[in-house]
């Protein structure tokens, strides 16, 4: 990786935001971190910027995570892969596995997670691209 | 003396000049006779020494269907059925009076003869004296029939009451003005263990439990001046020591001229009921605690997951202390954060008996409340505000059934608002009332639907989505807490749900 990417941290967590932002610093990743879905959409819309990856809680206060994951392929121009992470739901549940099958998002991860093993699925979308599954579960 | 009643009666109908009151002339008093005896309501005979029928009023003759013809003159023993006379004996009798010229007081003869309805009659035989001689024996007879029937009925109708009562699986008792018991059922002897010889006398309201004796007493002496009492639920002290609930009834005995004479409570034991309900409460809980479940598992997710990965920064080799510092404090904060989760999880689940009562500052449970239920409404995109005018609303009852209360209005606000809205959660005093408001911006609740969201398992949710429970469960206690639960809704717009509880005693405020 020569140059650094640039990752999207949805999570109205502010506690979550900062963990994933300190690993993917660490991994350098340039980041930024929104609170909410609405703000996540504007800034997409706004500067189009240069998003390699987009990391998005499932339930935020105020768009579901995987309404988000739609807006965004049909509202922006953003194609970077999606991953969807979650303490509310499990690999799974049958939503998970639809929006997983359909390649809406590429990956899913949940809470809690594994450092090394977020990373791994992380590495993963990136080099395949989209379309590629990978689930990360709690290691509980 | 030969004419008949019947003669004589014709002959006052004559409109005659009347007699003068100074010398009425010589049949008057004949004529007066004969008119009386005629118009008499009592039938009466005549009998000379022999035995026979002198004269005979019309009562007699129409009440024994016989003529004159074949009455007077006749002997007694002609006239009576032989059944009645040797029953009676009136032969011997009417003899008796002649041989000592005293009168013959009180037996009841009851007159079967063919054809006629059976008449009971009260009799007494009268001496007719002329000088020291019994010239006449006057009989007469005093038709009791219908009073007899009507004291025959007025038994049999207090038997059927008593009997009622004793079957009765109420308690029933009356009191006089004062609320000294008069009766006590068979039901009020199983339920108190008190037999209905050892509480006559005593006053109703010691046997109350000591708290709630002057409760009964006001309400004695609320009825007892006319005044309208509405139900109560007082404990009753029980022979063994336990306190029974029971749901009293009392209405006033009035007498002939309306004043109040009595008391009559009918009580009803709550001890089932009452069990039954906490079981309902707890289940009805632990449905809430599944509807609650995901939000608090996602709750406490997202903390786990930031000690979790603060804890992975701590294990790889850092050289900036301050980050291993913050690091740390995550981990603290995360812990902290869920096991204030989990405490507030475990009150609202452990079970709590129904009966204690407590002085319950309502602000602080709806504060309470709205924070174990805020991970639910987060996560279904609900906003809540809350409102309170006051740090502190007190009322006396029990915390964890009213917090049950708060819940349950809280999560049918928020299955009211699918896809998101606003909830206000208000707390004030009102008069002499705490009143507890939640409003939603939700669907709201057709008008014909209004007049049922009370009922036990009225649910519009699809099967395995709501019990219809909850707000029934929500009416009871409230009830229970002397209080009342309203509804005011506008389709599309939302509802609100309003409590109203009596406020503590002001000496409990504080």
């Amino acid at each position: 990786m020569a140059e650094s990417l640039t990752a999207l941290v949805v999570d109205d967590e502010p506690d979550v935001c900062w963990a994933l932002e300190t690993l993917l610093l660490g991994d350098r990743f340039t980041v930024v971190t929104v609170g909410s879905g609405t703000e996540a959409l504007r800034w997409l819309k706004e500067s189009e910027p240069a998003c390699h990856l987009i990391l998005i809680d499932a339930k935020l206060s105020d768009i579901e995570g995987v309404d988000l994951a739609r807006r965004i392929r049909t509202e922006t121009s953003c194609v970077a892969p999606l991953i969807l992470v979650s303490g509310y739901f499990y690999k799974d549940d049958s939503l998970v596995q639809e929006t997983l099958r359909t390649g809406l998002v590429s990956a899913f991860v949940a809470k809690p997670f594994r450092h090394d093993e977020i990373l791994n699925a992380i590495h993963a979308v990136l080099s395949t691209g989209q379309g590629s599954t990978h689930l990360v579960s709690s290691p509980w | 003396m030969k004419k008949s009643a019947g003669a004589v009666n014709r002959s006052s109908t004559k409109k005659g000049t009347p007699p003068s009151a100074t010398a009425p002339s010589e049949g008057w008093y004949e004529k007066l006779y004969y008119m009386l005896l005629g118009s008499i309501p009592f039938s009466l005979i005549l009998i000379d020494r022999a035995l026979r029928v002198v004269s005979a009023n019309r009562n007699f003759l129409e009440k024994a269907r016989r003529s004159e013809v074949n009455t007077i003159g006749a002997p007694i023993r002609e006239v009576f059925p032989s059944a009645i006379l040797e029953f009676t004996r009136l032969e011997v009798k009417v003899r008796g009076v002649f041989d000592t010229g005293l009168p013959l007081h009180g037996a009841q003869m009851t007159y079967r003869a063919p054809g006629i309805p059976t008449r009971i009659y009260y009799y007494t035989v009268v001496p007719v004296k002329s000088g020291n001689v019994v010239e006449h024996a006057m009989l007469v007879m005093d038709d009791i029939t219908e009073k007899v029937q009507l004291s025959k009925k007025a038994r049999m109708i207090e038997r059927h009451l008593a009997s009622v009562v004793e079957s009765a699986n109420d308690l029933v008792v009356s009191t006089d003005a004062e609320g000294r018991i008069v009766s006590w059922n068979t039901a009020a002897e199983r339920i108190s263990g008190y037999r209905a010889d050892e509480v006559r006398g005593q006053l109703l309201g010691e046997l109350c439990a000591s708290a709630q004796r002057d409760d009964l007493t006001a309400i004695i002496r609320r009825l007892a001046k006319g005044n309208a009492v509405k139900f109560q639920e007082l404990n009753l002290a029980a022979r063994s020591g336990r306190l029974v609930p029971v749901d009293w009834s009392c209405s006033p005995i009035r007498d002939d001229s309306g004043k109040v004479s009595g008391v009559v409570a009918v009580g009803r034991d709550l001890s089932e009921r009452r069990a039954f309900e906490e079981r309902l409460y707890q289940s009805e809980k632990l449905a809430a605690l599944g509807v609650m479940a995901g939000g608090i598992a996602h709750e406490l997710r997202n903390p786990l997951s930031v000690g979790f990965s603060a804890a992975q920064f701590l294990q790889a080799p850092s050289r900036d202390p301050a980050f291993q510092q913050e690091c740390v404090g995550k981990i603290l904060d995360g812990i902290q954060r869920a096991s204030t989760i989990i405490e507030n999880l475990l009150r609202f689940a452990r079970p709590a008996p129904s009966n204690q009562v407590e002085s319950v500052n309502l602000v602080a449970l709806a504060r309470e409340t709205a924070g174990l239920l805020a991970p639910r409404t987060k996560l279904e995109k609900v906003k809540v505000r809350e409102d309170y005018e006051n740090a502190s609303v007190l009322i006396s009852g029990n915390a964890s059934l009213l917090q049950q209360v708060l819940m349950n209005l809280i999560l049918n606000a928020c299955q009211a608002m699918p896809t998101g809205g606003d909830i206000v959660i208000a707390v004030r005093r009102e008069a002499a009332e705490a009143v507890v408001c939640v409003s939603d911006t939700g669907c709201g609740i057709p008008t014909s639907h209004l007049s049922k969201v009370f009922d036990p398992f009225f649910t519009t949710q699809p099967v395995g989505k709501g019990t219809g429970l909850g707000l029934s469960i929500c009416y009871t206690i409230v009830k229970q807490h002397g209080g009342v639960i309203e509804v005011d809704s506008e389709e599309g717009r939302g509802s609100t749900l309003t409590v109203r509880l009596p406020l503590a005693d002001i000496r409990g405020e504080g």
